[in-house]
């Protein structure tokens, strides 16, 4: 009531000129001008104003007043008491401003404004579609390009219209009609088409990614007769390297790997991602139409009828993403992000937690799309497909293998459960104990538990389960549980007052009790509940005990053991329980990674594929406010974006609505598919889109350069049933893409950076080019279709196409990383492109790259003289002669004096001889086995057996006569002291000795050992600069149990080697590789040239 | 008037004597480059070593004394959380002496000697919070602002925003010995920004410099071998170049090939601890963590931006059990280095613009972790722990925020993650608000729609 008052009196103080009933409109006005909006503006314009929207609420409109934001409505016109505004500055819901909150003159003010109807000045001009305006941004998308219907625009084709511009277009390509128009309005004049073998190069990497052989390269040029381009780009379209080259590109778009983001105790490997790389590659190969293609991966399982359909691997598109440590908002996120800037360039990820800020998309439509994805599921195990060749062999194997793996796990769980229920019978009364601390009064969970009666959790859980279970659905009537149950459904005070009554009945004459709980209980007298369970688990644990009781006790007892009794727990409880703890969670996890471990290596494991499946109840989502899911809005239909549905959208009824989703977004109607699609394959050829980011055609992309070519592209593609070989082809055959890179002087000045088109780009090749090329052109490169990914600079190194890279989200190849792969963090259709010097160190450095030189070199050098193998090494690297000033240039580099080696000599060698070292014999251990030097590829080796030598130790020659030899040669003339320990730590075999031999081959010191450690110290030794000092170990009589450890060190004490220290365990390392010749410098050198790295 | 492309016709093959700074602007886009880029305003550090606690220190056995836990030892806190599984147990006094340090009396535990003499330069904060008490998430917070999204990281953001000085060595650099930090390399990810502003993973458990950077020698050419070689690279190259009129994309090639062909030289010396002189050495300590901050900073020095130094592989601070001998053992390892590397960059004037933060991804509880076996650990904990920071425009000598009397919650000047992100970035002298990135439809930022500076813990 006084609040009332206040505000009269207020108003009267405010507004002298009479009541507000007969009010003039201008008067109204005034008071806001007056009063409210100063308010307005000083205490909530900072936070919601136009630069910040707070739970996306907007005080500077009455529109954007009256439209309200997460929480509703901010203010209804004349009812101050239902208006948020109020009750939030009066501090009845969370207080505005939160820091200042506003008087009671100032909160008057505000009510009486609502009272009078919230007038706002006419005359100001509506706010300009602020963020997240969802009604004025959609105003606005009306009129963008990207939503308007694709049109099938006229090509200026007529030469009658316009003959003065008919040299300039000599074309009779459509595209060519739409860029000379261009290029002759602004006046530039077009480049020459590039010369026969420039355009064979361009093609072949484009389509294929693969160079062209010289041979081809001759036969186009030697291809007089008409149509030459045409056959050239239909071979390439029908070679299977098309499908791989294109395919990677669409697995960018798939943020595609073969591992999921990192986890802990987790393998993160998706063993079967590879199905979907091959579908993808397969597909386009086979030129399924866009629309199918699109179709199959969202929704494969719709349409295919067979449960080993290999069609379902497409579903992949929605499965190879980051598991975000399972967080299944996280995942449909990504689903959602992938799906929609994916494969339609519109970006809904971004009304996850409020409306779009630039684009119409309320938030509605990303739970409405939530929805379908939240109604899916992977399943635990994916399924088989057929069409894949795997040996009936290996396939036996891989069961085998699979079954043991599977047999570890079983094992393990039986053995848990039977742990548990051991220790249960052992100590029941303790765990009831449990139970009425956890179960009963709620006061402590499992850990506290854990720690005060360290009983198992793997026991203590799956019974509480049981046990609360027993409370809820239990008979109160049943003989032996039925007081338990009557008396724990008390609570404790009720409980006291009903403990007599309780008593009385169950230990009454006639009660239906077991004798066994009767006697307990009338013994017990228990007058709590915690006395109650007591007095059960003293009954309980005698029953146990003692075998041998009447058959009262056997019934108790089955009800204990038997099948579905208290202690038979279920082992999903168990196993579940026993990942409370760090160390049950590993051992859980080290056996779940055995598993993936076979899937993901054994080469007879069948593929899978990587499907989803819709949930049995679709799910019906609400909207989650600021994308909080506790936080729950309106409920909305599972249906498509709002913007493309044409008025309204009609809610999915099948299911999750994948396949509705899918038809809608390939649907005819839908203006942003096709355009999309088109503008991406359009930048792979140009170097850039003709839409310049080609993953968002929102309201803040700018329009297309050439926007009717754009439309002829989709419309035209979807009338050639989506066919991605017609769009290819069509592109490739326009003479924009065939002309030359390099640009006329017009050009540069009136078109700096050709958006119209006059030359073509030169661009650099990307990673998958790069090493393909440099596999193909040294007759590397593997043409296996398919299969496993393959690691990429990992000796021995793969000679796969690089689009079978494996790709480890979490720790990416090396070589992947430095040359711009797109990350699979999440969708990209284009790759940065960045010129860093790693990329550089890498070519020049990376052994992998030092061996397809070696290899290109052996097989130029097969051509003949050197002349001819520097022309082959042209061909195949440029496919191109070099010309005279080239060949001059490339003989006189190989045939320079050789660079004199320098470098220190090779201080550590590593082999055997003779144990008695006045001879020099020394026989190196020839295999470099990654962390031991040994005599052959396998150990033991067939005839010298365990004979190695390792960074701190060995394994002596089978027989005392020789012996094994670590060798240091002295870099440098000094006195060296030398430390080291000789150990035998085997109590079997009959012992070793050691030697330290000086540069003479005398003994310097010697030691026998048998299960023991001695000192192998020498206080001082000089040696000249290449003198050898030698540690040599020899076996006795026996040959067995004689491994030893040694790690001689070398301190310089003297002379040149004053200071100096060498160690065998520090300076250990595999034998340096061979230096490279001059011709295989040559042949490195050439692919480090731009000449190989760019396309003209 | 000279092109670069003619000045290096010039010099012979100019082979190492270009200047570094605008070499690798070649890219038409200016966002994907390395070039030094100024800052919204005039930044107060130009650079920052990270020494990241991975797993979790105590804050109560380190910074943040709480003598009331000794009353308390071994009762329950507060009923109200006996169900809690983290904060349940017992209150765990800390088997430490804390004693005041410096002009300021800061209070520090008996297990950080060394740092302790640096008191007067460090800015405690002991009311840190964050969102989860988890590792995986904590960590991602604390490098990338969020806890499960995947963002780029503070280093990423600042390379993007700063281009680094030196271009012959990365300008982001990350060490760890012996393996990855958990949550691995989503630790420095540039996630959506271009991959050149992801940082550099370095295993510093090696001391040879040609194991710490990836091909960085080349084991199959000599020396004077690669020069002639890459010679005749770039003659091949030249002709290439002028066959064809110019191109600055061809330019940026051959320079980076140049540049390359210096870093060899250049990135072996920044790596080799060996240069330092005996004292330098034994003031760090020849082990791994005295030698992980030697090469800190030897990075700073040489104008790397932002360096981040992880104590071990995994989360080794993660004292679930024992919680007085291993933070006694991880102390003793790192404490001398810490040090050392404060006072180092002291006495070379670097400390006043390297901003130095110290800290975990999360804090520990007051009590004692359930279920208690024979050696008492501590859970973790997300609300109110400590970090600090040194030079780079903090405010030396002060303490921010506190937690409440038994170290639970951050009861004053609570300092979010968020916040510090904006902090850092103010030192650095950007808003935090206008540092975006445009990505999927919308200019993204660090700190996203929070975060606020701090100002108290400016100088």
């Amino acid at each position: 009531m006084s609040r009332f008052i206040l505000i009269f009196a207020c108003v009267l103080l405010l507004v002298p000129s009479g009541g507000f009933a007969q009010d003039s409109a201008a008067l109204r006005e005034q008071f806001f001008e007056e009063h409210v909006r100063p308010l307005l503006f000083e205490h909530c314009y900072a936070c919601h104003g136009e630069k910040k929207q707070e739970s996306a609420l907007r005080l500077d409109s009455r529109a954007s007043i009256l439209r309200g934001g997460d929480s509703g409505a901010a203010a209804v016109v004349r009812k101050i008491d239902e208006s948020l505004i109020v009750q939030a500055v009066r501090g009845e819901i969370s207080q505005m401003p939160p820091d200042n909150p506003l008087d009671e003159k100032q909160i008057a003010v505000l009510e009486r404004w609502i009272a009078i109807g919230l007038p706002w000045a006419a005359g100001d001009a509506p706010v300009a579609p602020s963020l997240g305006d969802q009604i004025a941004i959609r105003n606005v998308a009306k009129s963008h390009w990207a939503f308007q219907p694709v049109a099938s625009p006229a090509p200026p084709l007529d030469p009658d219209a316009d003959s003065a511009n008919a040299t300039a277009s000599q074309s009779n390509s459509v595209i060519d009609a739409w860029i000379d128009r261009d290029l002759a309005a602004a006046g530039i004049s077009t480049a020459p088409l590039a010369n026969r073998r420039t355009l064979l190069r361009r093609l072949s990497f484009d389509i294929t990614g693969l160079p062209p052989t010289a041979g081809e390269v001759r036969a186009f040029e030697n291809d007089t007769m008409s149509g030459a381009v045409s056959r050239a780009v239909d071979r390439l379209l029908q070679s299977p390297h098309y499908g791989e080259r294109w395919g990677r590109y669409w697995l960018d778009t798939a943020r595609y790997a073969d591992s999921q983001d990192w986890q802990a105790q987790t393998d993160i490997r998706y063993p079967f991602a590879y199905t979907y790389r091959d579908w993808v590659i397969g597909a386009l190969n086979r030129d399924m139409p866009y629309n199918d293609f699109i179709r199959y991966q969202l929704a494969a399982d719709s349409i295919e009828s067979d449960p080993d359909s290999p069609q379902l691997a497409a579903l992949g598109f929605l499965t190879v993403g980051p598991r975000f440590r399972g967080n299944k908002l996280e995942i449909n996120a990504d689903q959602i992000d992938v799906v929609s800037r994916g494969l339609m360039g519109l970006t809904v990820a971004c009304a996850r937690c409020h409306d779009h800020k630039y684009d119409p998309v309320p938030i509605e439509d990303y739970y409405s799309l939530y929805g379908v994805f939240a109604s899916c599921n992977v399943p635990d195990e994916f399924p088989e497909i057929s069409g894949a060749s795997v040996g009936k062999a290996a396939q036996a194997g891989f069961r085998t293998e699979l079954a043991q793996a599977e047999a570890k796990i079983e094992g393990y769980r039986q053995t848990l459960r039977r742990e548990a229920i051991a220790d249960l019978k052992k100590q029941i009364g303790v765990y009831f104990d449990g139970y009425y601390e956890m179960g009963v009064t709620g006061k402590v969970e499992i850990r506290g538990a854990i720690s005060k009666y360290k009983f198992k959790e793997t026991a203590m859980t799956p019974l509480n389960d049981q046990l609360s279970d027993l409370l809820r659905k239990g008979d109160i009537d049943d003989a032996v549980m039925g007081p338990w149950i009557q008396g724990l459904r008390l609570d404790e005070a009720m409980y006291a007052a009903e403990q007599s009554k309780l008593i009385a009945a169950w230990t009454a004459d006639d009660s239906p009790l077991n004798p066994l709980v009767k006697a307990a209980l009338a013994a017990a007298q228990p007058a709590t509940r915690k006395s109650l369970i007591e007095c059960y688990a003293e009954l309980f644990q005698k029953v146990l005990d003692d075998p041998a009781g009447d058959e009262h006790a056997d019934v108790i007892r089955s009800r204990m053991v038997d099948d579905g009794g208290l202690l038979d727990l279920q082992i999903n409880l168990v196993v579940n329980a026993s990942r409370l703890l760090g160390t049950g969670r590993k051992l859980l996890g080290d056996l779940d990674k055995g598993i993936i471990e076979v899937f993901a290596t054994h080469p007879g494991a069948p593929p899978r594929a990587m499907v989803v499946s819709d949930a049995a109840e679709p799910v019906n989502p609400f909207v989650m406010l600021r994308g909080e899911p506790n936080r729950s809005g309106d409920r909305v239909p599972r249906q498509f974006v709002s913007v493309l549905s044409q008025g309204k959208p009609t809610p999915f009824t099948q299911g999750s609505g994948r396949l509705e989703l899918a038809n809608q977004i390939v649907a005819k109607s839908n203006p942003l598919t096709a355009r999309v699609i088109v503008n991406r394959v359009w930048a792979k050829y140009f170097g850039r889109g003709l839409v310049e980011n080609s993953d968002d055609f929102g309201l803040r992309c700018p329009p297309p350069t050439h926007p009717e070519l754009l439309d002829w592209l989709a419309f035209n593609f979807i009338e050639n049933d989506w066919s991605l070989k017609w769009l290819h082809r069509t592109i490739v055959l326009s003479q924009a893409y065939q002309r030359s890179s390099d640009a006329s002087e017009d050009a540069m000045q009136l078109d700096p950076e050709n958006r119209l088109l006059s030359h073509q780009n030169r661009r650099r090749l990307d990673i998958e080019a790069m090493r393909d090329a440099i596999l193909a052109t040294s007759d590397m490169l593997d043409p296996t279709f398919g299969g496993r990914s393959v690691p990429l600079t990992t000796p021995p190194y793969s000679q796969r196409r690089t689009v079978y890279a494996y790709v480890d989200r979490v720790d990416m190849d090396p070589m992947l990383k430095t040359f711009d792969i797109a990350s699979p963090t999440a969708s990209a259709s284009e790759r940065p492109i960045t010129t860093i010097p790693q990329q550089a160190l890498f070519l020049m450095n990376h052994p992998m790259v030092a061996e397809f030189a070696r290899q290109t070199t052996t097989i130029v050098r097969r051509a003949g003289d050197d002349d001819a193998a520097i022309n082959a090494l042209y061909e195949r690297l440029f496919q191109r002669s070099p010309s005279a000033g080239e060949l001059a240039m490339a003989l006189q580099f190989v045939s320079a004096p050789a660079v004199i080696d320098d470098s220190p000599d090779v201080v550590w060698r590593y082999g055997y001889g003779p144990t008695d070292r006045t001879g020099s014999e020394f026989t190196p251990l020839a295999h470099w086995a990654g962390d031991a030097y040994q005599p052959s590829d396998q150990f033991p080796d067939p005839v010298l057996r365990h004979v190695r030598l390792t960074a701190a130790g060995g394994n002596p020659m089978p027989t005392g006569e020789m012996a094994i030899i670590r060798r240091w040669t002295a870099p440098a003339s000094g006195t060296v002291k030398i430390l080291g320990k000789l150990e035998h730590a085997r109590d079997n075999g009959d012992g070793i000795v050691g030697r330290v031999i000086d540069p003479a081959g005398g003994v310097l010191l010697e030691r026998a050992l048998f299960n023991g450690a001695e000192s192998m110290d020498v206080d001082a030794v000089t040696v000249e600069r290449g003198q050898t000092i030698e540690f040599i170990v020899h076996c006795n009589q026996n040959p067995a149990a004689d491994q030893f450890t040694w790690a001689p060190q070398l301190v310089g004490i003297g002379g040149e080697l004053d200071g100096v220290e060498f160690s065998a365990t520090r300076d250990f390392a595999g034998p340096p590789p061979p230096k490279l010749s001059a011709w295989e410098q040559l042949a490195q050198a050439l692919m480090l040239t731009n000449e190989f790295h760019f396309l003209d | 008037m000279f092109t670069r492309r003619q000045m290096l016709a010039h010099s012979g093959l100019g082979l190492g004597i270009l200047a570094a700074a605008d070499l690798l602007g070649g890219d038409a886009n200016p966002q994907s480059s390395l070039t030094v880029r100024q800052p919204h305003f005039a930044p107060k550090a130009k650079r920052v070593i990270h020494l990241f606690a991975n797993g979790g220190p105590s804050q109560v056995d380190t910074f943040d004394p709480k003598p009331m836990l000794k009353k308390m030892h071994g009762k329950s806190l507060n009923a109200g959380l006996e169900k809690d599984k983290r904060l349940g147990g017992v209150a765990h006094a800390s088997p430490f002496k804390f004693s005041k340090h410096g002009q300021a009396g800061i209070e520090i535990s008996e297990l950080f000697p060394q740092i302790a003499k640096h008191a007067d330069d460090l800015c405690v904060v002991r009311s840190m919070v964050t969102d989860v008490p988890n590792h995986e998430p904590g960590l991602m917070m604390m490098n990338c602002g969020d806890i499960s999204r995947p963002r780029p990281s503070v280093g990423s953001w600042l390379l993007y925003g700063l281009g680094t000085e030196n271009q012959s060595l990365p300008g982001f650099v990350v060490m760890c010995p012996k393996g990855l930090p958990t949550a691995a390399t989503g630790n420095w990810r540039s996630a959506f920004l271009p991959g050149i502003y992801q940082g550099t993973y370095v295993d510093s458990q090696y001391r040879e410099p040609e194991k710490l950077v990836a091909n960085i020698r080349n084991e199959f050419l000599l020396s004077e071998s690669q020069r002639r070689q890459l010679a005749l690279v770039q003659k091949l190259n030249d002709q290439h170049l002028s066959a064809r009129g110019g191109d600055d994309q061809l330019d940026a090639r051959i320079q980076s090939l140049e540049l390359a062909f210096r870093m060899q030289d250049d990135a072996t010396t920044a790596f080799d601890v060996d240069d330092e002189p005996q004292h330098i050495l034994d003031a760090y300590g020849d082990d791994q963590q005295g030698r992980q901050m030697l090469i800190a900073r030897r990075l700073v020095e040489r104008g790397v931006r932002y360096v981040q130094v992880y104590h071990g592989a995994g989360q080794p601070w993660d004292s679930h059990a024992a919680v007085d001998v291993n933070q006694k053992r991880l102390a003793r390892e790192c404490d001398r280095a810490i040090a050392a590397l404060l006072a180092d960059l002291k006495q070379r004037d670097l400390l006043r613009d390297t901003l130095v933060i110290w800290g975990g991804e999360i804090g520990r509880t007051p009590t004692v972790q359930l279920p208690v076996g024979p050696k008492p650990g501590r859970d973790h904990h997300h609300d109110g722990f400590t970090i600090w920071m040194a030079g780079g425009g903090v405010k030396g000598g002060y303490v921010h925020g506190a937690t409440d009397e038994v170290g639970l919650t951050a009861a004053e000047k609570p300092m979010h993650v968020h916040d510090l992100h904006a902090t850092i970035l103010h030192l650095l002298g950007f808003d935090h608000e206008r540092l975006t990135y445009l990505y999927s439809g919308r200019d993204q930022s660090l700190t996203d729609v929070h975060g606020v500076v701090v100002n108290d813990v400016l100088a």
